[in-house]
């Protein structure tokens, strides 16, 4: 069959019956109003066709405010979580005094020049090995949360909250005992470093 | 009728002659009704098609740019009420594929082996495929009238249009 013999056969077989004409003619006449489901459809998508950009910007709205709160709010999560009341304030005399309650769980920091609730205090020296460290944040490895003060100074603040088998013993029972006490001196860069590596 | 008898009958339309609607729809209602029938595949719902698509005529005569070409706007119409039509009938009824799929030979005219395969085939075409076809070979229309319509580049419409032919021509000779 050659294409132009296929056209034909095409025109001829989808030639329609249009039966009912007369019937649909009176009936355009009759009733003026469009059958249901076509028009009222299609109206209601034009009257409500200025919802689209509305519902585009909130949609943005909610995704930038859901990102927002993830990337914020989970850093206070975290903090709410661990119970860290206050955030370390300038060294005057370079100590600062963390207490950790129910390890893993809260974390209090307070400015405190002596130790408190009877537990130990540390020097960076003391600090175990196996202990992790981070840089200017909370880590939730737990081991050690290292902080920059105003001054430009380091200093490491070690947690409790996972007990690495190796720690020393010291620090072991100061955790079984749910609570400890760390003190820390203000440290240059090169002493917070020389501290670090000997943990890694 | 030529398009320019076709657009004095809008203008008169647009001033509320109904002699000169009726004449609109002697000429117009199978084509709209192919149309219809060609989307929907149902003849009840074409009927209402073209119910809808004629009073929308109707109602927009005004609105109609003098000079263009009356079928394709006809064409654009009833192509919008049916899909219209069909997505509204799909969400309110779950529609089996077959139940869209079947219409009755009694709504061709030609009932021979050859055409009822032949239907077959472009019934199986996808829509805008069949659009093309029919479009071009039922009611005349140039490729750059139905690229206007369908919303595709001419260059599309023209290589889809062979590629079908060709492929109607291997199914039909195999």
């Amino acid at each position: 069959m050659n294409r132009s013999v296929l056209k034909e056969n095409i025109k001829v077989s989808t030639d329609v019956v249009f039966k009912n004409s007369d019937k649909v003619f009176e009936s355009i006449i009759k009733n003026n109003v469009p059958t249901v489901s076509c028009y009222n459809e299609s109206q209601k998508r034009k009257n409500f066709a200025f919802m689209r950009p509305v519902a585009v910007v909130l949609s943005a709205i909610f995704v930038v405010g859901i990102g927002w709160t993830v990337l914020n709010g989970g850093f206070f999560i975290r903090y709410a979580k661990n119970d860290m009341t206050a955030m370390p304030e300038t060294a005057e005399n370079g100590f600062y005094s963390m207490t950790a309650e129910d390890s893993a769980l809260s974390i209090s920091i307070e400015k405190d020049g002596s130790t408190t609730n009877g537990t130990s205090e540390f020097t960076p020296s003391y600090i175990p090995e196996g202990y992790l460290a981070t840089d200017g944040e909370y880590s939730n490895d737990g081991y050690l949360v290292k902080y920059t003060n105003t001054n430009g100074g380091y200093f490491i603040i070690t947690t409790n909250f996972h007990v690495n088998n190796e720690v020393e013993s010291s620090f072991s029972k100061i955790i079984n005992e749910t609570e400890v006490t760390i003190v820390t001196n203000v440290l240059s860069r090169e002493e917070a470093k020389k501290i670090l590596d000997s943990i890694y | 009728m030529e398009n320019e008898k076709l657009c004095e009958l809008i203008a008169q339309i647009s001033n509320g002659d109904d002699e000169a609607f009726a004449k609109l729809y002697e000429e117009l209602s199978k084509f709209v009704y192919a149309v219809s029938l060609n989307i929907l595949r149902d003849s009840f719902l074409a009927e209402d098609c073209v119910h809808d698509t004629f009073l929308h005529i109707k109602n927009s005569a005004s609105r109609f740019e003098n000079g263009r070409n009356v079928k394709s706007w006809v064409y654009a119409i009833a192509r919008n009420v049916a899909l219209t039509m069909y997505k509204v009938q799909k969400r309110s009824v779950p529609l089996d594929d077959e139940i869209i799929a079947t219409f009755s030979d009694d709504d061709f005219s030609e009932k021979s082996d050859t055409a009822v395969l032949i239907r077959k085939l472009i019934f199986e075409l996808e829509q805008k495929d069949r659009e093309i076809l029919l479009m071009h070979i039922n009611e005349g229309m140039k490729f750059r009238e139905i690229s206007d319509v369908l919303g595709i580049p001419l260059g599309t419409v023209l290589w889809r249009y062979n590629y079908i032919l060709s492929k109607l021509k291997k199914k039909i000779n195999f």
